[in-house]
């Protein structure tokens, strides 16, 4: 099984620990890129400087909540780039309230995952992150 | 038409009477023809007036036809007399000319407007007036007809005449007098008036003549004077009639012609006694005097009972309106409003005790001022416009409020309805209503107070739920760092270090996910109670039963048994936080509750709202708790015995309360617990 490849944009390098540790428990075969910041992830995703090697990743873990550029406006320039519209993103959020509200802005998400306060919630979270994934079997580029 | 043909029949007669004098061979009575043609002329004259008379002069003039009519009936009569023969007096021409005389007599006296009392009164005086007045014609020609050649019913007939015909004039003269009209605005009354002295003149002066057999007819100049008095009564029916109004009665005169002719008669009889006339006239002159007398006094008689009639209903008027007078002033006294009636030129001229009692002035005081003087200084300009205004007859003044100042310097606040008399003066009501104002800004000022006290704990309230939900929201987050790799330590960890560290992490474990349940349940407080604007209509019944479906669980576990007597009603909420409350109050319900846990739900109407109950078999709350429950944070229990963190209830009550409801619970029946709730009942179920 080819591995999926994640880009996780995310700042808290607790919730990229706990992310990479309940992807492994979940025996989700992944290749797992982190960013910490919006700018970053755009940057990663366009190939620009320093990422000019990227891959181009197969799926996109976006936190709201990202210094210089938030996961927002990350959402809202990928799905401005016909280059890039057609990576899904999931947005993770910090609770059901948040995702409401971002909801309410249909900037295109793919799904929205709140984050778990407790770890086996999260685990359950990737699981279905991973089944998520097989629905999407037939993403772009990898036919 | 009319008159062309009235003159053509006067020239036919006068031309007839030509040919038929010819005829006869007598010669030219010109007389004859005069008064023929004066006759036909009276004739159209009187009965041209009638036609244009007011309505209540046409009888006047009617009869005056009439009498005219006969005049000239007995004028025809005379001419054919003339060439047939005399027959003896009193003969058709006689008879003829007295019911002239008797008729222009009644006609004046109806031409003459007067009040009914007058009528009454100058009836009375006229009857003693033509007695007086022909007593003193007979006894002027007495000797003249005690010597006379003719027969006695010619004699008798020969003074007639001028009794009948004076009493044309003393009437028309005495109605004068008596007060009715003023005679010169009426020339068609001034030419009667003249054509009826003429007539009587001429027949006072003819008797005598007649009676001693001087008077041949045709060579009299009396002859001359009949002709001018019916020439001067056709004139009068000619001439313009004004309508006449008649005067104020006056008594002071009209007792004065007969008292004169009284007089005359008096006077008359002295002289002939003196003179020694006949002892007929003499008879003549005392029988007057004598009847005279007697009306008279019957005048004064009549007179004298309407004065006294008069008298007494003046009395019972004026009791009448003292009685109602002092009924006014006693109102007006006792009257706890300050009554005034103000003159324009800024003085009161009537007060009510009121004012004493409210400002401390004596009456005198108040009225020996102007008013605007004890007004306060910044509503004395509006007050003295005010004032003007009404007395120019303006609209009435109400509500109007100034201050006045009283004796001890303070000012009371007047609130005045005031509005112009027909007597030019201002009427005015005031109330003393310093008390009033000083409540009503009181209140004014609690409610300014109540609201600014509304609005900071309106917002506070948002300060506090905004706290609530920052609070819980950023703590979320480093919580959910410590919880996850707690959870994550306990996953990988448990077993591989010793006994203690296994059990420290199950504390930091249990720590955490309580924790959780605070944070998620204080959010979850914080959001309760939405928006009012999204409410919609909810069926309770649903709500419940979602609201059971999501405890399925519990349910199943612990072997509830949940019933609902009756229908649940629709309401207006919102339905997610009223599911809320119904899961919170049975979740409750199931887990302070040791046996099976049986629980009842229904609901009833109650002015204007629904009052919810849910009944449960627990372990009951001690009334001293009953308050306590509702609290955030408080808890009854500790939480080995029954978990939790306090907010559920809070979270109902908030909700239930945002929905304008109430929330209260109370010791069921036997055992256990009843929550009762309301919700209002929808708009059109409230109406009915």
């Amino acid at each position: 099984m080819k591995p999926i490849l994640i880009l996780l944009v995310e700042d808290n390098p607790g919730d990229v620990d706990l992310t990479r540790e309940s992807l492994e428990e979940a025996r989700v075969v992944n290749e797992l890129h982190v960013v910490s910041d919006g700018e970053q992830a755009l940057a990663f995703l366009r190939r620009e400087p320093p990422f000019e090697d990227a891959p181009r990743p197969g799926i996109v873990l976006l936190d709201l909540n990202l210094p210089r550029k938030s996961g927002k406006e990350v959402l809202a320039e990928m799905k401005a780039d016909p280059a890039l519209r057609q990576i899904p993103a999931i947005v993770l959020t910090t609770s059901a309230a948040e995702a409401d509200v971002f909801r309410s802005y249909d900037l295109g998400a793919n799904a929205f995952v709140t984050k778990p306060v407790a770890f086996p919630d999260f685990l359950d979270a990737m699981r279905s992150l991973q089944g998520f994934w097989l629905q999407f079997v037939r993403l772009p580029g990898r036919t | 038409v009319k008159r062309a043909l009235s003159a053509a029949v006067a020239a036919a007669s006068a031309l007839a009477m030509g040919i038929a004098y010819t005829w006869h061979g007598a010669a030219l009575e010109g007389s004859t023809v005069s008064w023929t043609l004066a006759g036909i002329f009276a004739v159209l004259g009187v009965a041209s007036a009638r036609r244009r008379a007011p309505a209540e002069q046409r009888r006047g003039w009617s009869i005056l036809l009439a009498g005219s009519v006969a005049w000239l009936g007995a004028e025809v009569a005379y001419n054919v007399y003339a060439l047939v023969g005399f027959p003896a007096s009193p003969n058709l021409a006689d008879i003829g000319w007295f019911a002239y005389a008797i008729c222009t007599t009644v006609a004046v006296t109806r031409l003459i407007p007067a009040s009914p009392s007058a009528r009454r009164v100058a009836a009375l005086e006229r009857l003693p007036l033509l007695v007086a007045t022909g007593a003193l014609v007979v006894a002027l020609s007495a000797d003249a007809a005690a010597t006379s050649a003719l027969p006695i019913p010619e004699r008798i007939s020969a003074l007639a005449y001028p009794v009948l015909y004076i009493s044309v004039p003393v009437v028309m003269v005495q109605a004068l007098v008596g007060g009715a009209v003023s005679l010169r605005r009426s020339p068609a009354l001034i030419a009667v008036l003249l054509g009826a002295l003429v007539e009587a003149i001429a027949y006072v002066l003819w008797t005598p003549q007649l009676l001693d057999g001087s008077y041949t007819a045709g060579a009299s100049p009396l002859d001359a004077l009949w002709t001018l008095g019916l020439l001067l009564v056709g004139a009068g029916g000619f001439a313009p009639q004004p309508t006449l109004q008649h005067r104020e009665d006056d008594r002071r005169w009209s007792a004065a012609l007969p008292a004169a002719t009284l007089a005359v008669l008096i006077g008359v009889l002295i002289v002939y006694t003196v003179s020694g006339a006949s002892l007929i006239a003499r008879l003549t002159l005392q029988g007057g005097i004598a009847a005279v007398a007697a009306l008279l006094s019957l005048r004064a008689l009549v007179l004298a009972r309407e004065q006294r009639d008069l008298l007494d209903e003046q009395k019972r008027a004026n009791d009448a309106l003292r009685n109602e007078r002092e009924k006014t002033a006693r109102f007006f006294e006792i009257s706890r409003d300050m009554l005034c009636v103000a003159c324009p030129d800024g003085y009161f001229v009537h007060l009510n005790g009121a004012w004493s009692d409210v400002l401390g002035y004596s009456a005198d005081e108040l009225l020996s001022r102007p008013f605007a003087e004890l007004v306060h200084p910044d509503d004395r300009e509006r007050t003295v416009a005010h004032a003007g205004s009404v007395s120019r007859g303006g609209p009435p003044l109400v509500g109007f409020e100034n201050r006045y100042r009283a004796r001890d310097g303070s000012y009371r606040w007047l609130s005045w309805n005031s509005a112009v008399g027909s007597d030019g003066l201002i009427y005015g009501r005031a109330a003393d209503v310093t008390e009033d104002r000083r409540q009503r800004a009181a209140l004014a000022r609690a409610h300014a107070d109540l609201e600014i006290k509304a609005v900071e704990l309106e917002r506070s309230n948002a300060d506090l739920e905004q706290f609530a939900y920052i609070a819980s929201h950023d703590l979320a987050e480093p919580l959910r760092m410590v919880s996850s790799y707690v959870h994550l330590l306990d996953r990988r960890y448990t077993g591989q270090l010793d006994a203690k560290a296994d059990k420290y992490i199950h504390y930091a474990v249990d720590g955490a996910n309580r924790m959780r349940a605070l944070i998620d349940d204080l959010l979850a407080f914080s959001r309760a109670g939405g928006r009012s604007e999204v409410r919609t209509t909810v069926d309770s019944g649903a709500v419940l039963q979602a609201s059971l479906d999501s405890l399925r669980t519990t349910l199943t576990e612990r072997q509830a048994v949940v019933s609902v007597d009756g229908e649940l009603p629709v309401v207006l909420g919102i339905e997610t936080e009223l599911e809320r409350v119904f899961q919170n109050l049975i979740a409750n319900a199931i887990k302070f509750c040791d046996a099976t846990p049986r629980i009842d739900v229904s609901a009833v109407s109650d002015a204007g709202s629904w009052r919810f109950s849910v009944a449960d078999n627990g372990i009951g709350i001690d009334a001293a708790h009953a308050e306590r429950i509702f609290t955030i944070f408080q808890r009854l229990h500790s939480r080995e015995r029954y978990e939790g963190t306090g907010i559920g209830l809070s979270i109902t009550k908030k909700i239930v309360e945002r929905h304008g409801g109430a929330i209260w619970c109370e010791p069921a029946a036997e055992r256990g617990t009843v929550f009762h709730f309301t919700l209002p009942a929808l708009a059109e179920e409230a109406a009915a």
